[in-house]
């Protein structure tokens, strides 16, 4: 038990300097920014600017103003929006629920589907199967997610309507049932392709095992022998990939809330970003850059916990 | 007798057949199969790979087409005609009397042209950024491989928090914050990028450092350069250009996303993820504007996929027949 | 004496990219009930194609059975389709490997895995498929059976592992044990007890075995008689004694005088015998040793020598058996 212990608290570790980095990073770069976050439009009173440069240590040198940073990070205070002078931190819980789902969402159809396909395509190697798996991963690989959004909402969204009559699937908004599939669909077809592709070679590496040669031996099914024996091994390494997706499907949602005008995190930083509202823009990254570091942080867990190898020490790789 | 049956079925034997003769040397280590040497036989199945091909023929064609096209073409990237924008597919310019091959965009511009001048501009970052990627990872891998102990651990722990930082997150960053060109983004795209070619190489350098074959080189007294160039190369230099070929496609990716969020290339430089960001305003009108640049943006990702995907199984020694 | 295994004239080859490899040449063997025959030769003679083909585990695209005749308690093995061959596997014949490290699933529990087969044929509840898996541990001499069983194979030193290996293929009681190489990859110490445990199973519960080895030293206490293999063909076939004290095939007596002993001395070289096994992309036409045997004749080059008897029960395919073979030329 203390190995895995160590094992996770190494992880954490790692984790909470990356996200020191980042923090460090963002602030930086804030701070090449022309201006300070109160020039606006409005003329802004010159004792309430006095509080608020006090409140942002914004008269102080830099290293003091970095402490004051990270002290208001750290209870939350992410700064107000230079475009509507709301508290950062609000719009961000406002709207990243949304992205969430949609995320959510794509993940769960992307992670079943991809493992799916990878194990048919391994299992029927060389055929039809395989062959048409394998060329849609390719296309999903190659393919950007906002490309597809944009193809989807043309066809299954406006000509479909066009058609039929009625609007089968939604082309904007997200609320009601139908308006969630193609986004998520979109953004789960490459993660989808990526987890196909890396379950297939899995899957054939795991079936040219000698433990598979065993099974055999003891006079098992091909079905059993695919579900109890190797799959359970091949999955292993998608967990490690498992990080890097939820980072892909994430900044995905970016491009996909644009294209389908879902009121998410990713349109709001796109509007930030066309209006240099920097203070936003840094909370966002900021927000989503640790989310991802703890995404990943929980993937090294879970795969920690599921290698027996490691439960009594050794590295993953 | 017992052996009748052996005997009877074997049938007469001529007594000189039993003449003695002995062991034959020249025979005895007859090794039937040619060797072929790694570099040979990886070569061998990638021409003899269709697909692989197929691959390189289309970024040749793209390549010479970025080239090329743009100065042949009577129009000039960045004139725009108002007055005739959006027009459809061959359609003739009223003015110069010229075929606009993809028709113009919203701002009246010839997108035939805007395509071959993004296919400079996505190509030559992608190449650059992938290559810049490949050096300082192989350096800073090699290094740390090559040193071990103290120096890779220090290395790696260094690594490991860089590659934790999220990749698009630092990028778009910095392109909101330094200003939009080409220098800019490829210095952007490639600050962080190089983490996946480091560890490649730092793992294979240690492995190989450590492999039987290379004390069994030194025992047999090869010198360090024979044996790095002999032994080391061959297997990190399929590698490299497997990851290389990789990262083109990611880039390309990256750009076009960037785009997407407005974090692209300044106009009136057109780049395909600028192209696409455009189009998707006026899909649903002109759908058009938007397939052109998706359709290049696919191929080219596309057919360095393939060709990587290809070159990895063509280098892959466990695959050798 | 019920025979168990009967192979007659087993042909196998395996379609590869650069031609026809040609594994097995006409293998003729029998196991009968109770008694332990063991397969000798150097890697690549074709001992585990031969193994492997009675349980049909080679994947049958590469792998062909050109012809021949497998009979394993009265069932065709050769005309047998997959379903029925999974009826076989694990219940009528079981098959152990070299590398038990690797033949293992590393991600699930021993006790799991010794009775897979159990809770599948027989339908036993997961209780008593663990009481089972404890009882099996046990009868293979591995201490603290209970905490054993639910952990994992990495937790198992390699003889440990071996002998849980056994126990898996015995745990539906099958009437032939094959074992290939089992010993290989374990310590010289380790293998005199996994050799001790396999006799004791012979004489207990009365199950057949083929050892496969390419070690004759191994061979000496367990097997009851002995068949040589060389290049996809079988040399020699004899009891223990006859293959150790009357070796008639110039290739078994190579082995035999290639095994060190307690009186070789310390600097004395070791005998090994010159030259490797012919390519099987293309066998040769006479006898396969040819190129390598001492007492190589103009004959042997060219046709293939057909099995002698030498004695009761001891065969050898060597030309210099025939009776015309001129006996005064002896001493070359």
């Amino acid at each position: 038990m203390p190995k895995q212990l160590q094992y996770i608290l190494k992880r954490v570790l790692y984790s909470v300097i990356t996200i020191f980095v980042l923090i460090c990073v963002t602030f930086f770069l804030m701070h090449l920014m022309p201006g300070d976050p109160f020039t606006g439009e409005k003329a802004i009173p010159a004792d309430v600017k006095a509080a608020l440069y006090e409140k942002y240590g914004l008269n102080q040198s830099l290293p003091m103003q970095f402490f004051k940073y990270v002290g208001n990070i750290l209870h939350g205070d992410f700064g107000v929006s230079l475009q509507d002078k709301r508290p950062v931190a609000q719009t961000i819980m406002q709207s990243f629920p949304v992205s969430a789902e949609l995320g959510i969402r794509s993940l769960i159809f992307a992670t079943i589907m991809g493992l799916l396909l990878g194990i048919v395509a391994a299992v029927k190697r060389g055929t039809a199967w395989d062959t048409g798996t394998m060329f849609l991963a390719l296309i999903g690989v190659s393919v950007p997610s906002f490309i597809l959004g944009a193809l989807l909402q043309y066809s299954l969204g406006l000509k479909l309507y066009q058609s039929t009559g009625r609007q089968i699937f939604a082309v904007m908004g997200w609320g009601p049932a139908n308006s969630k599939f193609l986004p998520a669909f979109a953004l789960a077809f490459g993660s989808m392709a990526s987890i196909s592709r890396l379950m297939r070679t899995s899957m054939l590496d795991v079936l040219n095992q000698d433990y598979i040669r065993t099974a055999k031996a003891k006079g098992l099914s091909r079905a059993e022998i695919i579900w109890k024996h190797a799959v359970r091994n091949a999955v292993m390494p998608i967990v490690t990939i498992m990080g890097p997706l939820v980072a892909a499907v994430l900044t995905g949602t970016f491009v996909v809330e644009n294209i389908f005008a879902i009121p998410g995190l990713g349109k709001i930083f796109v509007q930030c970003v066309q209006n240099n509202d920097y203070t936003t823009i840094v909370g966002t990254t900021l927000f989503y850059g640790s989310f991802l570091v703890f995404a990943n942080l929980v993937v090294d867990i879970i795969y920690g916990l599921l290698d027996p190898r490691i439960k009594l020490g050794g590295e993953k790789e | 007798m017992a052996n009748e049956k052996a005997v009877t079925a074997a049938g007469p034997i001529d007594s000189s057949e039993f003449e003695w003769v002995g062991p034959n040397a020249g025979e005895m280590e007859a090794i039937s199969r040619p060797s072929i040497s790694f570099w040979k036989d990886a070569f061998r199945r990638l021409r003899k790979s269709r697909v692989a091909a197929f691959c390189m023929v289309i970024l040749a064609l793209l390549i010479l087409g970025a080239i090329f096209l743009p100065i042949i073409s009577p129009f000039d990237y960045s004139r725009q005609n108002v007055a005739f924008s959006n027009q459809p597919p061959m359609w003739v310019d009223n003015e110069t009397s010229q075929l606009h091959l993809f028709g113009t965009d919203a701002l009246g511009r010839d997108v035939w042209v805007r395509i071959w001048m993004g296919a400079r501009v996505s190509l030559t970052v992608a190449v650059a950024v992938a290559l810049i990627d490949c050096v300082i990872g192989i350096i800073y891998g090699g290094v740390s491989g090559y040193f071990g102990g103290m120096t890779d651990n220090v290395m790696m722990r260094i690594v490991e928090v860089i590659s934790g930082i999220p990749y698009l997150i630092i990028v778009m960053l910095l392109m909101i914050v330094l200003p939009r060109g080409i220098g800019t983004i490829i210095v952007a795209y490639s600050i962080t990028g190089w983490t996946g070619m480091a560890r490649l190489v730092r793992g294979q350098v240690l492995a190989l450092r450590h492999q039987e074959f290379l004390i069994a080189a030194e025992a047999m007294g090869a010198k360090p350069s024979r044996i790095i160039a002999r032994h080391l190369a061959p297997n990190l230099l399929s590698l490299i250009v497997v990851n290389v070929t990789l990262d083109i496609p990611n880039v390309i990716f990256t750009e076009a996303f960037l785009s997407m969020l407005g974090l692209g290339i300044a106009p009136p430089q057109s780049s395909w993820g600028i192209m696409a960001n455009d189009g998707i305003a006026v899909f649903q009108i002109y759908p058009m504007q938007l397939v052109y640049p998706a359709v290049f943006i696919s191929i080219t990702m596309l057919a360095f996929n393939l060709l990587g995907d290809q070159m990895r199984d063509a280098f892959d020694p466990k695959l050798r027949r | 004496m019920e025979r168990i295994l009967d192979i007659k004239d087993l042909e196998v080859s395996f379609d590869t990219y650069a031609g026809e490899v040609h594994a097995v040449r006409g293998v003729s063997l029998h196991v009968d009930a109770g008694e332990a025959l063991a397969i000798v030769g150097e890697s690549g003679c074709g001992k585990s194609v031969t193994a492997q083909t009675v349980m049909k585990l080679n994947p049958m695209p590469p792998a062909r059975i050109k012809g021949g005749k497998i009979d394993l308690c009265g069932r065709d093995i050769v005309a047998a389709g997959e379903k029925e061959m999974r009826g076989i596997r694990g219940q009528l014949v079981s098959m152990i490997f070299q590398d038990p490290m690797t033949c293992l699933n590393p991600t699930k529990k021993i006790g799991k895995q010794l009775t897979e087969t159990l809770r599948k044929h027989k339908h036993l509840s997961r209780k008593q498929c663990r009481a089972e898996a404890v009882r099996l541990l046990k009868a293979v001499q591995i201490p603290n059976a209970e905490q054993r069983v639910d952990e994992y194979p990495h937790e198992f030193s390699g003889g440990m592992r071996q002998r849980a290996m056994i126990a898996m293929a015995l745990s539906c009681n099958p009437k032939l044990l094959i074992a290939d190489e089992p010993t290989t990859a374990l310590d010289v110490t380790i293998q005199a007890q996994i050799m001790e445990l396999m006799q004791e199973i012979r004489d207990k519960t009365g199950t057949s075995i083929i050892l496969i080895t390419h070690d004759l030293g191994v061979v000496a206490n367990l097997a009851d008689r002995v068949a040589v293999m060389y290049a996809g063909k079988i040399v020699e076939e004899g009891t223990a004694r006859d293959i150790f004290y009357r070796a008639a095939h110039p290739y078994t007596t190579a082995l035999l005088r290639s095994l060190p002993t307690v009186e070789t001395a310390r600097n004395e070289e070791l005998v090994s015998i010159p030259g490797t096994p012919p390519d099987l992309y293309a066998p040769p036409e006479g006898c396969a040793f040819a190129s390598r045997c001492r007492h190589c004749m103009k004959l042997c080059r060219h046709r293939q020598p057909p099995q002698f008897t030498v004695a009761q029960g001891h065969t050898a395919a060597c030309w210099r058996l025939h009776p015309d073979f001129p006996r005064e030329k002896e001493g070359n």
